[in-house]
C-alpha cells in the first residue's frame, strides 16, 4: 500500500515534473520566440530606417545644353524661338500666364520664363516679351514695359549616364508636386491613407470581398506605404511571408516617418514607363517623358493620367494603348470626385480633355545627340569615376547648341545625299564627321559622328582618325613664318619636283594636286593653293622638328613620326583632334581644350565644378596675323574660293581644304570671327571617292557657315606688322600685291612696289598719270 | 602738251573714277584699285549685341568687387559667349584669376586680351599695366 502510495507519489512527481520540464520548455519557446522576434524586428527595424534615410537610389546623372541666352541684336528668328520653347516643354496658349507658357503674335513671342539656378547667379522665373524685326531680337522687355538687357532661359536635358540597371528619375520634392497628383494618389491607391499605420484592414477586407466576389484578384489591399516597402525594400515575389514582411515593414516605416515622407519618397519611386531599355521612375522623369514638362506644371487630366498609370505603366501605356489609358484617366478623375477631392465640374472638364501626351520620338530628347554626349561622357571621365557618374545623380551643364547640331545634322544628311547622286557614289557608302566649337573660348557646340542625325554608334567626329592631308599644312607655314629673318609671306619656294629620302631608305616625291609644278612662288600661294611640292620644300628646308613642334603646339597630343611625308598630311587624326588645332589658329595663338562641359552640380544643385576658360599662348600673334593672311587667300582665291559664292563677301573667313592620297579622304577646317568648323568626308573602308576637300567637305563647311550667325574674324594688325604692297613675282609691280611683314623682315626696295601703290587713289594716279 | 584746265578736269574725273572701282573693305576702307580683299580691320569698335555685353560686364566686375570670383568669370564667358573680342573681359578675368593666385593664367589671360583693345585706349592702358603688375607677381612667386 506504502509502496503503492509511494509509487504513485512518485508517479504524481514524475507528471508534475514532466509537466514542469513541459512548461519550462514552453515558456523557453516563448521566450526564445520573443528574443528571436524581437532580434528580427530590431534588425528589420534597422535596415527600414537605415535604408530610408540614407542614400535611397542610385540616380543616373543627367546632361543639359547650354542655356539660349536672350539679348537685343541676337540673331534668333521668331521661329527658333518658339521651337526652343517647345523643346523646353512651354505650352503655347493665348496669353502666357504661368511659367512654362508662352504666346506668339506676328512680331513678338511673350513667354513665362521658369526660372533657373545657374552658376553664377538665379535667373528668377518672369513674364518678358521678345520682339522680332526680321531675324533678329530688336528688343526685349519685361511684364512692366522695362527693357531687359539680357535674360536666358533653362537649359534642355539632353541626356543622362546610366547605371547598369538603367532607372531614370529626377528627384522632386512633395511641395513642387501638384496637390491634385497626390490628391488623386491617394483617391485610387489608398483612400485610407492619412488614417491607418501601414496597414489598412478596411483596404484589405474591402479587396478580400471584391476578390471573393469576383472569383479572382481584381484589387490589392496594399496601402502606399505597403506598396513603397514592396518596391523600394522588397523583390516582387508574391508570397504570404514576403506579404507579413512587408505589413511588418509597413507599420515600422509609418512609426518612424511622417506620411509627408512616405508620400514623397513614393512619388520618386514609383515606376510609370519605359523609354526603350531606361525605366521611367518617378512623377518628375514621367511628367517629362509624357508631356515634356515638369510635374509642377500639369493640369488635372494630366496629374490624373499620371497617377494612372501606378496600377499598370505597361497595360496603360497611352501610346500603345490610348483608349485603355484614356479610360483610367476618366476613372481616377471619377474617384477623385467620389472621394471629394475634386468636384463633378472638374471631373467632366478634365475628362473631355484629350491624353495631352507629346508624340513619343519628340520626346525623347535623350536619344537624340549621342555624339555630343560621348564627348560629354569622355570629357567626365578625366574628373569623375565612372561609378559616381551613374549613381549620384550628377547634373551635367554643357556648351551644346541644340539648335546648331540640328542644322549641322540637317545639311549633312541633304549633302551627303546631293554628292552620292552628283557624283555617282555608290548610295549609303559616304559618310562625314563635323565638330562646331565657338572661336576663342574652345566650346564644342556641335558634333555630329555620323550621316544620320542621331545616330548612336560609331563616332567619327571623335574615333575616326584619318590622313589630315593638306589640312595640315598651316603648321608647315607657321614653322617658317615664326623665323621672319628667313620667311615672310612674300618668300619665293620652288614648286617644283621633289625627292626626299626616308630613313629607312624610301625615296618620297610628292606631287602636286593637278600633275602641275608652278616655278618660284610665293609663301601665300603655296599656301593658298595648296602646292604640295612648295609645301614640302618649305618644310625640309624648315625641319622635320620644327614642323613637329609647330603641331604639337597647336595641340595635337600624340606622338608625332618624323617622316617627310607629315608636311602633307599623312598624319591621321580624328575631327575634334584637327578642331583643337584649327581653334589655336582661330584663336589668334592661343591654345584653349575644347570644351564640351561648363559645369557640373549635385544632385541637391549645389554647385560642384566649373569647367572654366583656359588660354595659353602657343604662337607669336605677328606669325599668327601672317598665317591668318594665308588662309584667307584659301577662301579668297585658292582652292576654297567657292566659299564665296554662298556667304558673303564682306564676311573675313579663313581656312583650309584638305584631300588624302587617292581622294579616300575630304576634309574643310575653316573658321569665322566666332566659330570654327572641321568638316570631315569619306569612307568607312577607306575606300576612294571622286571628292576633294573642295568639292566635298568644303561644300557641307559652307553650308554650315550659312546656317550660323557668323561674324568677321578679328584680323586687326598687331603691333610690329607693317603691310607694303609687293610684287607677287619676278615680273615687276604689274601684279602688286599688299602683304604683311613682321617688323624686320619688310621687303628691300627692289621687292616693294610702295612708291606706285601705297597710297590708294593717289597710288591709282601715280601709276595712270604721267606728271 | 596738257593745260593746266586740261590736268584739273582729268584729274577731277580720275579721282571718281579711281574711287568708284576701288574695292570696299570690310571695315569700311577703300583698297586700291589692284588689291585683293585681304586686309586688316579696324580696330573693333562694333555694337553688336553691345547693351548685353555692357550688363554682363558691368555684373562681372560687381562681383569681382565682392570678391565671389569664380562668379564674376562664369559672367564674363557669358559676355564672350556674345562678343569675345570685347578686350574689357580679359581685364576682368584675369583680375579675378590674379586673386585667385593664378598668375600665370591672369597673364595669359591680359595677353589674349591686349590685341583685342587697340581701339579702346583706357582698356588697353589697364590692360598694359596689370600685366606689368601680374608679371612682377610671377618674378616674386
Amino acid at each position: 500500500m506504502v509502496q503503492g502510495i509511494a509509487k504513485k507519489g512518485r508517479s504524481k512527481s514524475n507528471i508534475s515534473n514532466k509537466d514542469n520540464s513541459r512548461l519550462a520548455w514552453i515558456w523557453r519557446m516563448i521566450i526564445f520566440i520573443l528574443v528571436a522576434t524581437t532580434i528580427f524586428l530590431v534588425i528589420v527595424d534597422v535596415f527600414v530606417y537605415k535604408k530610408f534615410v540614407g542614400k535611397k537610389w542610385s540616380l543616373p546623372s543627367h546632361v543639359y545644353s547650354r542655356p539660349l541666352e536672350l539679348y537685343q541684336g541676337l540673331s534668333l528668328s521668331r521661329q527658333l524661338l518658339e521651337w526652343e520653347l517647345k523643346e523646353l516643354g512651354y505650352k503655347k496658349v493665348d496669353a502666357a500666364k504661368a511659367p512654362g507658357q508662352f504666346s506668339v503674335s506676328e512680331q513678338s513671342v511673350e513667354f513665362f520664363s521658369r526660372g533657373f539656378e545657374f552658376w553664377d547667379e538665379r535667373e528668377p522665373s518672369k513674364l518678358m516679351i521678345a520682339i522680332f524685326s526680321g531675324d533678329k531680337i530688336s528688343g526685349l522687355k519685361d511684364s512692366h514695359g522695362r527693357v531687359i538687357a539680357i535674360t536666358r532661359l533653362e537649359p534642355m536635358m539632353i541626356g543622362g549616364i546610366y547605371p547598369s540597371r538603367k532607372e531614370d528619375r529626377q528627384l522632386v520634392k512633395l511641395d513642387k508636386v501638384p496637390p491634385t497628383l497626390a490628391a488623386a494618389l491617394v483617391a485610387i491607391e489608398d483612400q485610407d491613407f492619412y488614417r491607418h499605420q501601414g496597414v489598412s484592414f478596411r483596404g484589405i477586407t474591402r479587396a478580400f470581398l471584391a476578390n471573393m466576389t469576383e472569383g479572382k484578384i481584381v484589387q490589392g489591399g496594399s496601402t502606399i506605404t505597403q506598396q513603397l516597402v514592396k518596391n523600394f525594400y522588397l523583390n516582387e515575389r508574391r508570397t504570404l511571408s514576403r506579404k507579413a514582411l512587408e505589413a511588418i515593414m509597413a507599420v515600422l516605416l509609418e512609426i518612424h516617418f511622417t506620411k509627408q515622407e512616405i508620400l514623397e519618397t513614393y512619388i520618386n519611386e514609383v515606376y510609370l514607363g519605359q523609354s526603350g531599355d531606361r525605366a521611367i521612375h518617378g512623377f518628375e522623369m514621367a511628367s517629362n517623358h509624357y508631356f515634356n514638362q515638369p510635374v509642377q506644371e500639369l493640369q488635372l487630366h494630366q496629374t490624373a493620367l499620371l497617377a494612372g498609370l501606378v496600377k499598370g505603366a505597361s497595360f496603360y501605356n497611352p501610346w500603345r494603348h490610348p483608349k485603355r489609358a484614356l479610360n483610367r484617366r476618366n476613372l481616377v478623375l471619377d474617384v477623385m470626385n467620389l472621394a471629394g477631392v475634386i468636384s463633378r465640374v472638374d471631373a467632366t472638364t478634365a475628362k473631355a480633355k484629350p491624353l495631352a501626351i507629346i508624340s513619343p520620338i519628340s520626346g525623347r530628347s535623350h536619344l537624340k545627340y549621342p555624339s555630343y554626349l560621348t564627348l560629354v561622357k569622355r570629357q567626365l571621365r578625366q574628373t569623375y569615376k565612372q561609378s559616381d557618374l551613374q549613381t549620384a545623380g550628377l547634373r551635367i551643364f554643357t556648351n551644346f547648341d541644340p539648335q546648331i547640331q540640328r542644322k549641322v545634322e540637317d545639311k549633312i544628311a541633304k549633302r551627303i545625299e546631293n554628292l552620292e547622286s552628283g557624283y555617282g557614289i555608290e548610295i549609303g557608302k559616304l559618310q562625314s564627321a563635323s565638330v562646331i566649337a565657338r572661336v576663342g573660348s574652345g566650346e564644342v557646340v556641335a558634333v555630329s559622328g555620323d550621316r544620320k542625325p542621331g545616330f548612336d554608334g560609331f563616332n567619327r567626329a571623335l574615333d575616326a582618325r584619318r590622313p589630315v592631308g593638306s589640312t595640315i599644312k598651316p603648321a608647315v607655314y607657321l614653322a617658317a613664318l615664326e623665323n621672319p629673318e628667313s620667311y615672310t609671306l612674300n618668300s619665293k619656294i620652288e614648286d617644283t619636283s621633289i625627292s626626299v629620302s626616308t630613313e629607312n631608305g624610301d625615296i618620297w616625291q610628292p606631287r602636286n594636286f593637278g600633275r602641275k609644278s608652278h616655278g618660284l612662288i610665293p609663301l601665300y600661294e603655296g599656301l593658298g593653293y595648296s602646292y604640295n611640292q612648295a609645301t614640302a620644300r618649305l618644310g625640309m628646308n624648315v625641319g622635320l622638328p620644327a614642323v613637329i613642334d609647330s603641331i604639337k603646339r597647336l595641340g595635337y597630343s600624340r606622338p608625332l613620326p618624323r617622316l617627310p611625308s607629315l608636311l602633307l598630311g599623312s598624319i591621321e587624326m580624328s575631327p575634334i583632334e584637327l578642331a583643337q588645332m584649327y581653334h589655336t589658329i582661330a584663336a589668334n595663338g592661343f591654345y584653349s581644350p575644347l570644351r564640351a562641359i561648363s559645369s557640373v552640380f549635385t544632385a541637391e544643385n549645389i554647385p560642384l565644378k566649373r569647367y572654366h576658360f583656359e588660354a595659353e599662348q602657343r604662337f607669336d600673334n605677328r606669325v599668327m596675323h601672317l598665317i591668318s593672311y594665308g588662309l584667307q587667300v584659301v577662301l579668297r582665291e585658292g582652292t576654297g574660293k567657292s566659299a564665296y559664292q554662298r556667304l558673303p563677301e564682306e564676311l573675313l573667313l579663313a581656312g583650309k581644304t584638305g584631300t588624302t592620297n587617292d581622294q579616300r579622304d575630304s576634309w574643310f577646317a575653316g573658321f569665322s570671327g566666332n566659330y570654327l568648323s572641321v568638316v570631315w568626308m569619306g569612307r568607312d573602308d577607306n575606300g576612294k571617292t571622286p571628292l576633294t576637300g573642295g568639292s566635298g567637305a568644303l561644300r557641307l563647311w559652307i553650308d554650315i557657315m550659312v546656317e550660323l550667325e557668323n561674324r568677321s574674324l578679328v584680323f586687326q594688325k598687331p603691333d610690329g606688322v607693317n603691310y607694303y604692297w609687293v610684287s607677287s613675282n619676278q615680273n615687276g609691280c604689274h601684279k602688286p600685291r599688299y602683304l604683311p611683314f613682321i617688323a624686320g623682315s619688310e621687303p628691300d626696295k627692289r621687292e616693294s612696289c610702295a612708291s606706285k601703290n601705297d597710297t590708294g587713289v593717289l597710288g591709282w594716279f601715280s601709276r595712270n598719270l604721267d606728271w | 602738251m596738257k593745260t593746266g584746265l586740261q590736268y584739273a578736269v582729268i584729274f577731277t574725273l580720275s579721282f571718281f573714277l579711281a574711287a568708284a572701282c576701288t574695292p570696299v573693305t570690310p571695315s569700311g576702307g577703300r583698297l586700291p584699285s589692284s588689291g585683293q580683299a585681304i586686309t586688316p580691320s579696324s580696330p573693333i569698335t562694333d555694337s553688336v549685341s553691345k547693351d548685353a555685353v555692357i550688363k554682363l560686364l558691368e555684373d562681372a566686375w560687381r562681383y569681382n568687387r565682392e570678391r565671389q570670383h569664380d562668379r564674376s568669370n562664369a559672367v564674363a564667358e557669358r559676355a564672350m559667349r556674345i562678343n569675345h573680342s570685347e578686350a574689357e573681359i580679359y581685364l576682368v578675368m584675369a583680375s579675378n584669376y590674379f586673386s585667385l593666385g593664378q598668375f600665370s593664367l591672369a597673364e595669359q589671360v591680359v595677353s589674349k586680351g591686349l590685341p583685342l583693345a587697340s581701339g579702346n585706349k583706357p582698356i588697353k592702358e589697364s590692360l598694359n599695366q596689370f600685366l606689368i603688375l601680374v608679371r612682377a607677381k610671377i618674378i616674386q612667386e
